[in-house]
């Protein structure tokens, strides 16, 4: 199963690179790269710290794949 | 200044080429006292891998946090670190596993003594995790 999101899209959106977004919730920059490049799927604490930073719903940045 | 996250990127990619540079040193040491049962010469090697070992836990990391006044742990230790580690643990009991194998049959034809066959596996076990822990590190900032 795979796991889409638009983290990429929302931080460029907020004019955030990596690092800062990194640093807004705490968390290494290889972090958010993995995340955005679809090869970690974070944990449900995570995803929610990344939603609040961006003021979204987890929904509104993570989507399952509907085609696999 | 570089920010915390820029430092714990440095950090981190130090610590990888650092697990290849032991990763080396293991398989140097393991060739060259092949065939070897000196108990003397145990003592520094059993040593070297329990320094390994240390290092493959989360050990460096909270003793950088300390050092750091409690904010590099942060950093250096998260979620994808942590998946990394067990990602790392998995690959070393694997390849143990399969080297067990390997080995097993060719010690009945070729006799070898039982501190190289413990000595091979333990290599094989932590150089595979040192390893697979680097090239996910590594990759990781790409």
């Amino acid at each position: 199963m795979i796991l889409n999101n638009t983290l990429k899209i929302e931080r460029e959106r907020f004019g955030l690179t990596q690092a800062a977004l990194a640093e807004k919730i705490g968390v290494s920059r290889k972090t958010i790269n993995t995340i955005e490049n679809s090869i970690f799927v974070p944990s449900t604490i995570l995803a929610l710290k990344l939603a609040k930073a961006f003021d979204r719903q987890v929904e509104d940045l993570f989507q399952l794949d509907e085609t696999e | 200044m570089k920010s915390i996250v820029e430092r714990s990127e440095t950090r981190s990619r130090k610590i990888a080429v650092i697990f290849i540079v032991l990763a080396l040193i293991l398989t140097i040491h393991v060739i060259g006292r092949f065939g070897e049962d000196s108990g003397v010469r145990i003592i520094p090697w059993l040593l070297l891998i329990f320094l390994t070992v240390l290092n493959l836990t989360a050990l460096p990391a909270k003793i950088l946090d300390w050092r750091h006044g409690g904010r590099m742990g942060l950093f250096l230790n998260d979620e994808v670190t942590q998946s990394f580690r067990l990602k790392s643990y998995r690959a070393g009991f694997w390849m143990t596993i399969i080297s067990t194998f390997v080995i097993m049959p060719i010690t009945t034809v070729y006799p070898v003594s039982g501190i190289d066959v413990a000595r091979i596996l333990v290599t094989i076990a932590l150089v595979s995790a040192l390893m697979t822990r680097a090239i996910l590190e590594l990759n990781a900032y790409r």
